[in-house]
C-alpha cells in the first residue's frame, strides 16, 4: 500500500498555510479548514485502509533527502502511531474551527496551527531519526508566536520559556542522533535499519572514558523529550503555557505535542534501544509513578481551570509512561491506546475551559479566599455541561468511556510486573475523581455567580467542533477492538525484541 | 442448565431504558406528561420481557443463556477484559424487582411534583439501566458499565436541585464518594485479571490455590468498593448530609441501586470469598460499620437521615449475613430491608404534606400511612410473615454455637430493630392529617407486599416455624439460589435461636416505644445531656474532619510542590542562576579577552616600538646613516667570522 496517503496528510496543512497568506479574512479561514481537513481525511482513510494483525510497517514512502549523510524521507504508518495519526487529523480541524472567529490576526494564528499540523505529522509518520527531529524541532516553533502573539499578559516569558525548554530538548536528542549515526556502519538514520537492539555492547570513548552507546543516547532522549512530554519535575514552562497561552494553543501542546513525545519515546526506546529498556523500564515506571502522583496532588491545589488542566496532563502522562515502563503486552497496548484518548479528553477540558474563561473573562474557578468566582453554568448552558462532564468521566476511566480502555490495560500490565503501581494509580484516580468532582460542582453547579450571568450555551459552530471530541471519547470507549487489533500486533512483536 | 444462546431480549431492554432516560433528561420539557408515560413503557416492557425469557407466558422450562464477547483485547489473551450476558434466574428477579421498585416510585406522583421533574424521572430511567446491565452481566466488567450507569442515574437525581449551593455539594460529594467505590472494585477486578483468575460470572469453579495472592487482594478491593458504594462508616458523611431530594427518591437511586449493584457482584463470587477464607473477617469489619450506622441513626433529629442511616446499616448487615451464613438470607434479607426502608421514606414523605385545613379524609389518609409506616418497621425488623425474617433468623440460628458471635449478632439486631422502629415512632409524630395523595399509599402498599415472605419463601410465616410446616408455596429462593435459605429443623439449638431473636426483637420494639414512642424524645435528651458525644456521634463520628485534614494536608503539599517547582525553581532560581551563571562566563571571558587584548596590544607595541624607534632616529636625523652602515658593517663581520 503506498498511494501517499502520508506525504498527503503531511502537506496538505503546510500547502493550505501558504495559500491562504495570499488571501482575504473571510476566505483564508475556508482555506484553512479545508485544508486541515483534506489532510485529515487522507490520515482517517490511510487509518481505515491499514490491515490488522500485523506488525508489518505501512503505506511506506520512501526516498533519499540528503544522500551523501544517508538522510532519508521515509515515511510509515503501524500500530503504535497509526492512532496519532487519528488524534492528529481529530484534532487540528477542532482547533481551527475553536479559533474561527479570533479578531487578531486570524491568518497568522490558523497558518502556525496548519504548520503545527504538518509539523505533527510529520514527526509521528517519520521513520527516520533526522527526518522525525525536523518535524520535531518545527513543531516547537510555532508555540513560540503562537503564544508571544495571542498569549496573556506573560507570554513572552511563557513564549520564551517553552522555545527554550525545546531548545534544550532538541538539543540533547540531536546529540543522541549524532551519537547514533556514528556507532554503526554503515553510518544511517532509518529506524528501521537501526533497530533490532544493534547498538547492544557498543561503546564510544570521550574525555578518556568509555561509554555505551545504548545508555548515553536513551539518557539524552529520554531528558530532551522528558523536557516537551512534560515529567515532574521538568514542567514549569509548561504550566506558564497553559496559563498564558490561549486555550486553543494550549490545547495543541497538551492534546497533540504531549502524545507525539510519549510517542517519540516509545518508538525510539522500543526500535533502538531494547537491551537499556529491561534495566531502564524500572525508572520509566517510577518516573510515570511520580507524574501521577504529583501530577494529582498539585491539581488537588489548583484554583484555576488551565493550571488544572496543566496537572491533569501531568497526571496522565504518568498512566502513559507507566504502560510504556510496564514491558507487558497488555500494559503497552493500553499505553498506546491511552495516547488517543489522553488527546481527545483534554482537547475536550481545554476547549470547554476555554469557552468559559472567553465568555466569563476568567479561569478561575476559586479565589484566594477559596470562594466561588463561577458557578451554575449547568443551569445556563446544559450544553457545556454534559461535554465537561463526559470530559471528566472519560478522565477518570468509567466503563463506557476512552478512558476506562487504557486505565484498564495499563493497570493490569504494570500490575503485573510491579504491584506497587497499582496503588500509585489507584491513589491518583482516587485524588482525580476528588478533585474533578469538586471542579465540576465548583464550575457548574450551584447558584450561578455574577461572572456567568447571561452565559450562552453552545453555538452551533462549537457544538460541530465539540462532537468529534465527545463522540471520539465514547465511540473508542464503547468499541475499542478495531484500535486494539492494529497496536497488538506491533506490540508484541516490538516486545519480542525486547526480551 | 446452561445452554448457548444469542444475545438475549432483556439486556436490549436496558438499552432502551438508558435511550428513555437520556431522551426525558434532555427533552422531557418538551414531552408531554414530561415522560413518565415513556417509564411506564419501559417497565411494562420489563414485566413482558421477564415473562417471555423466564417461559411463563409459553409454559416451558427455563433455561439460562449465556453469550460473550472480547471487548478490549481478543478473547482468547489472558489479561482479556470481556463482557456477556449470563441470565439466569437470579438475575431475572433482580430485573424484575428492579422494574417493580421502579414501578412504585413512579406510582407516589409526589417525588416528581418540582420544577424540573424530568431531570428525576430520566435519572431513574437511567438508574434501571443501570440495575438491568447489572443483572444479566456475565463479566465483572459489564457489571461495571451497570454499576456506572446507576452511579450517574444517582448523581443526576440531584439534578432538578442544581441551582442550591447546598445540592451542588451534595451531589459532588455523591459522584465522587461513588466512583471510589466504582475505582475500587474496578482495580479489584484489574488485579483478579493478573493473576488470570476465572472472571465469569457463571462458574462455579474456586479458584486455584496458587493465585490466591491475588485473589485475596482482588476481592478485598471488591469488597472495599462496596462500603463506598453503599456509604458504610467511614464514609457516612454523605448520608448525613441533608438534602431537597424525596427520601424515596434518595433511598432508591443513591443508596440502594448502586449497593445493590455490588451486592450482585459479591452474590456471584460468594464461592470465591469463601475458599480463599476471606469472609470471616470482612464480615466483622462490616457487622461493626453496621453497629456505628444504627448509633448514629439514634442521635439524628431528622428522620429522612435516620433512615438512611438505617438503610447504610441493613445493608452492612446483608453483607455480614452473607459473609457467616450465605448468599439465600442474605438476599432475603437484603430484599426485605430495601423494600421496608423505600416505604418507610415514602409514607414519611407523604406525612410531611400537611393539610392547610384538617378534613376527615386528611386524617383517615394519615391513619392509614402511619399504619402503614409500622407495618413497613415491622417488615424491615424481621416480624413475622416478612421477608427479612427469612435473612436474619438464620444468620442468628447458624450462629449459635459461637457465644461471641451469636452474642454480637443479637447486639446488633437490637440496634437495627431499635433503629427501624424509632423511625417509625417518629414518622408517626409528625402530623395527624395528610394531604398526600392515596397513590403514595399504593406504592407503600405494592412495596409492603413484595416484601412479604411468602411470595419469595413460599411460607407464610417466612421460616420462623420450624420444618416449614407452613408453606403454601415452591420457594423462589430456592429456586433463584438452588439451595434451602435455611436448614431449621426442630432442634435446641433452633429453639435457643429462635428464643434470643424473638426476644431482642421485642425489647428493642420496647425500647423504641420508650425512647421515641411517647411525649418526650429520650434520644433528643440525651442529645441535651451530652451534647458533644451525641453531636460527635450524628456527625458520622466526625470523619469528615479527618478527610478534611487529610485533603488540606494533599493540597498544602500539592501548592507547596507547585510553589517551590514551578514559582521558584524554575520561575527565579533556575534563570537566576542560570543568568549569574552567564554573568560570571561572560565578565570572565571579558577579562581574559581584556587581558589577552592588552597582551596583544602590548607585545605589538614592543614589537613595532623598536624598529619604529630606530626609523624615527633615522629620520629626525639623530642617527646618521653611516654609523648605521659601520654598525651595520660591524655586525655583518662578526657574523662572518661566528660563521668561519
Amino acid at each position: 500500500m503506498n498511494n501517499h496517503l502520508i506525504s498527503l496528510t503531511v502537506l496538505f496543512p503546510l500547502i493550505g498555510a501558504i495559500s491562504q497568506a495570499f488571501v482575504p479574512v473571510p476566505r483564508s479561514r475556508w482555506i484553512a479548514l479545508i485544508a486541515s481537513l483534506a489532510a485529515s481525511a487522507c490520515a482517517v482513510i490511510l487509518v481505515a485502509s491499514m490491515q490488522t494483525q500485523t506488525a508489518e510497517m505501512q503505506a511506506i514512502e520512501s526516498f533519499p533527502w540528503v544522500g551523501a549523510y544517508a538522510i532519508s524521507y521515509e515515511m510509515a504508518v503501524d500500530g503504535l502511531n497509526a492512532l496519532l495519526v487519528l488524534l492528529i487529523a481529530i484534532l487540528f480541524p477542532v482547533l481551527i474551527s475553536a479559533e474561527w472567529n479570533q479578531q487578531v490576526g486570524v491568518r497568522g494564528l490558523h497558518s502556525l496551527l496548519l504548520v503545527l499540523q504538518t509539523a505533527l505529522s510529520g514527526a509521528v509518520c517519520a521513520q527516520d531519526l533526522f527526518l522525525q527531529l525536523f518535524f520535531w524541532g518545527l513543531s516547537a516553533l510555532p508555540f513560540y508566536f503562537l503564544v508571544g502573539i495571542w498569549g496573556g499578559e506573560g507570554r513572552e516569558k511563557a513564549a520564551f520559556r517553552s522555545t527554550v525548554a525545546a531548545t534544550v530538548g532538541n538539543a540533547l536528542i540531536f546529540i543522541a542522533l549524532i551519537i547514533v549515526y556514528y556507532s554503526i556502519d554503515p553510518h544511517g538514520f532509518s529506524i528501521r535499519e537501526l533497530s533490532g537492539g544493534k547498538f547492544a555492547g557498543q561503546h564510544f570513548h570521550f574525555l578518556g572514558y568509555d561509554f555505551q552507546v545504548s545508555w548515553v543516547a536513551f539518557t539524552l532522549i529520554s531528558f530532551g523529550l522528558a523536557l516537551r512530554a512534560p515529567v515532574w519535575p521538568l514542567h514549569g514552562w509548561f504550566i506558564e503555557m497553559a496559563t498564558e497561552g490561549p486555550s486553543t494553543v494550549f490545547v495543541a501542546l497538551a492534546a497533540a505535542t504531549v502524545p507525539v513525545a510519549t510517542y517519540i519515546f516509545l518508538r525510539i526506546c522500543y526500535c533502538l534501544f531494547p537491551d537499556v529498556l529491561g534495566t531502564a523500564s524500572r525508572i520509566v515506571l517510577a518516573v510515570g509513578a511520580v507524574n501521577l502522583i504529583m501530577g494529582g496532588v498539585c491539581a488537588l491545589s489548583q484554583r484555576n481551570l488551565r493550571s488544572l488542566l496543566a496537572y491533569v496532563c501531568l497526571s496522565e502522562v504518568g498512566i502513559v509512561m507507566m504502560g510504556i515502563g510496564s514491558l507487558n503486552a497488555t500494559g503497552v497496548v493500553g499505553s498506546v491506546f491511552q495516547q488517543l484518548i489522553l488527546g481527545l479528553a483534554l482537547a475536550g477540558f481545554g476547549l470547554f475551559s476555554g469557552i468559559i474563561s472567553d465568555r466569563t473573562g476568567r479561569s478561575d474557578f476559586l479565589n484566594a479566599q477559596g470562594q466561588r468566582t463561577l458557578g451554575g453554568i449547568a443551569v445556563r448552558a446544559p450544553a457545556v455541561s454534559v461535554v465537561a462532564g463526559v470530559v471528566i468521566v472519560s478522565l477518570l476511566g468509567f466503563p463506557g468511556f476512552g478512558g476506562f480502555v487504557g486505565h484498564s490495560l495499563v493497570v493490569i500490565g504494570s500490575f503485573s510486573v510491579h504491584p506497587f503501581t497499582l496503588f500509585m494509580s489507584g491513589g491518583a484516580l482516587l485524588l482525580a475523581s476528588y478533585y474533578l468532582f469538586n471542579m465540576y460542582r465548583n464550575v457548574f453547579l450551584g447558584s450561578p455567580g455574577s461572572a456567568v450571568q447571561g452565559f450562552q450555551d453552545l453555538t452551533l459552530r462549537e457544538r460541530f467542533y465539540m462532537a468529534p471530541v465527545v463522540c471520539g471519547l465514547l465511540f473508542f470507549g464503547l468499541y475499542p477492538k478495531p484500535l486494539i487489533e492494529l497496536i497488538r500486533p506491533t506490540v508484541l512483536t516490538l516486545l519480542s525484541t525486547v526480551r | 442448565m446452561i445452554t448457548l444462546n444469542s444475545p438475549t431480549l432483556l439486556f436490549w431492554f436496558s438499552f432502551i431504558y438508558l435511550m428513555i432516560g437520556v431522551l426525558i433528561f434532555a427533552f422531557g420539557n418538551r414531552l408531554p406528561a414530561r415522560g413518565v408515560w415513556l417509564l411506564w413503557v419501559g417497565v411494562l416492557l420489563a414485566l413482558l420481557g421477564v415473562g417471555l425469557e423466564s417461559g411463563l407466558f409459553l409454559r416451558e422450562e427455563f433455561h439460562s443463556k449465556v453469550w460473550s464477547s472480547g471487548w478490549i483485547l481478543p478473547k482468547t489473551d489472558a489479561n482479556a477484559l470481556t463482557v456477556g450476558v449470563f441470565q439466569d434466574l437470579f438475575g431475572l428477579v433482580l430485573f424484575l424487582i428492579a422494574a417493580l421498585v421502579a414501578a412504585g416510585l413512579l406510582l407516589n406522583t409526589s417525588v416528581f411534583k418540582h420544577a424540573h421533574s424530568e431531570r428525576s424521572l430520566g435519572a431513574l430511567a437511567i438508574s434501571m439501566a443501570g440495575m438491568g446491565v447489572v443483572s444479566l452481566a456475565l463479566t465483572p466488567w459489564l457489571l461495571f458499565v451497570g454499576l456506572a450507569l446507576t452511579v450517574v442515574g444517582g448523581g443526576l437525581s440531584f439534578a432538578a436541585f442544581w441551582e442550591n449551593d447546598a445540592e451542588a455539594k451534595v451531589t459532588a460529594r455523591f459522584f465522587w464518594e461513588n466512583s471510589f467505590g466504582l475505582l475500587l472494585t474496578f482495580f479489584g477486578a484489574c488485579v483478579l485479571v493478573t493473576g488470570q483468575l476465572n472472571l465469569f460470572l457463571n462458574e462455579t469453579s474456586v479458584w486455584k490455590e496458587e493465585s490466591s495472592f491475588t485473589g485475596a487482594l482482588g476481592l478485598a478491593l471488591v469488597f472495599a468498593g462496596f462500603f463506598l458504594q453503599a456509604h458504610l462508616f467511614p464514609v457516612l458523611g454523605w448520608v448525613v448530609a441533608e438534602s431537597k431530594q424525596s427520601p424515596t427518591q434518595r433511598i432508591l437511586l443513591n443508596q440502594l441501586f448502586p449497593s445493590w449493584a455490588l451486592f450482585v457482584l459479591l452474590i456471584r463470587l460468594e464461592h470465591q470469598f469463601r475458599a480463599l477464607g476471606l469472609f470471616p473477617g470482612l464480615g466483622w469489619l462490616a457487622a461493626c460499620a453496621a453497629l456505628l450506622a444504627f448509633l448514629s441513626g439514634l442521635f439524628q433529629r431528622n428522620w429522612r437521615i435516620a433512615l438512611g442511616l438505617w438503610t447504610v446499616g441493613g445493608l452492612s448487615l446483608a453483607l455480614t449475613i452473607l459473609a457467616f451464613t450465605g448468599r439465600t438470607p442474605a438476599f432475603a434479607f437484603l430484599l426485605g430491608m430495601s423494600l421496608s426502608a423505600l416505604a418507610q421514606g415514602n409514607l414519611g414523605s407523604a406525612l410531611e404534606e400537611k393539610p392547610t385545613t384538617s378534613n376527615a379524609v386528611a386524617r383517615t389518609r394519615a391513619f392509614w400511612l402511619k399504619g402503614l409506616s409500622f407495618t413497613a418497621a415491622a417488615s424491615g425488623t424481621g416480624f413475622i410473615g416478612f421477608l427479612t425474617l427469612s435473612g436474619s433468623l438464620p444468620w442468628v440460628a447458624k450462629a449459635i454455637d459461637s457465644p461471641v458471635q451469636v452474642t454480637f449478632f443479637l447486639f446488633l439486631l437490637f440496634f437495627f430493630g431499635l433503629l427501624g422502629w424509632c423511625i417509625a415512632w417518629r414518622i408517626s409524630k409528625l402530623t395527624s392529617a395528610s394531604n398526600s395523595s392515596w397513590m403514595v399509599i399504593l406504592s407503600s402498599v405494592l412495596w409492603l407486599i413484595l416484601s412479604l415472605a411468602v411470595l419469595w419463601t413460599g411460607t407464610c410465616t417466612g421460616g420462623a416455624v420450624f420444618g416449614s410446616i407452613d408453606r403454601v408455596l415452591p420457594s423462589l429462593l430456592e429456586g433463584v439460589f438452588g439451595a434451602p435459605g435455611m436448614d431449621f429443623k426442630d432442634s435446641p439449638e433452633s429453639w435457643s435461636a429462635s428464643s434470643f431473636y424473638w426476644g431482642v426483637l421485642l425489647i428493642s420494639l420496647l425500647t423504641a416505644y420508650w425512647t421515641s414512642g411517647r411525649k418526650e424524645d429520650k434520644w433528643t435528651r440525651i442529645a441535651q445531656v451530652f451534647p458533644r458525644v451525641s453531636s460527635f456521634v450524628a456527625q458520622g463520628f466526625q470523619m469528615d474532619l479527618f478527610y478534611k485534614k487529610f485533603v488540606q494536608t494533599l493540597a498544602w503539599v500539592g501548592r507547596s510542590a507547585s510553589r517551590v517547582i514551578d514559582g521558584r525553581i524554575w520561575s527565579e532560581w533556575v534563570p537566576a542562576g542560570i543568568t549569574y551563571f552567564l554573568e560570571r562566563v561572560s565578565s570572565l571571558f571579558r577579562g581574559v579577552d581584556a587581558a589577552i587584548s592588552d597582551g596583544i596590544g602590548t607585545s605589538v607595541r614592543k614589537v613595532i616600538e623598536v624598529p619604529g624607534k630606530a626609523l624615527q632616529l633615522v629620520q629626525t636625523g639623530d642617527l646618521r646613516l653611516y654609523l648605521f652602515f659601520v654598525i651595520s658593517s660591524g655586525f655583518a663581520l662578526l657574523a662572518h667570522y661566528i660563521k668561519l
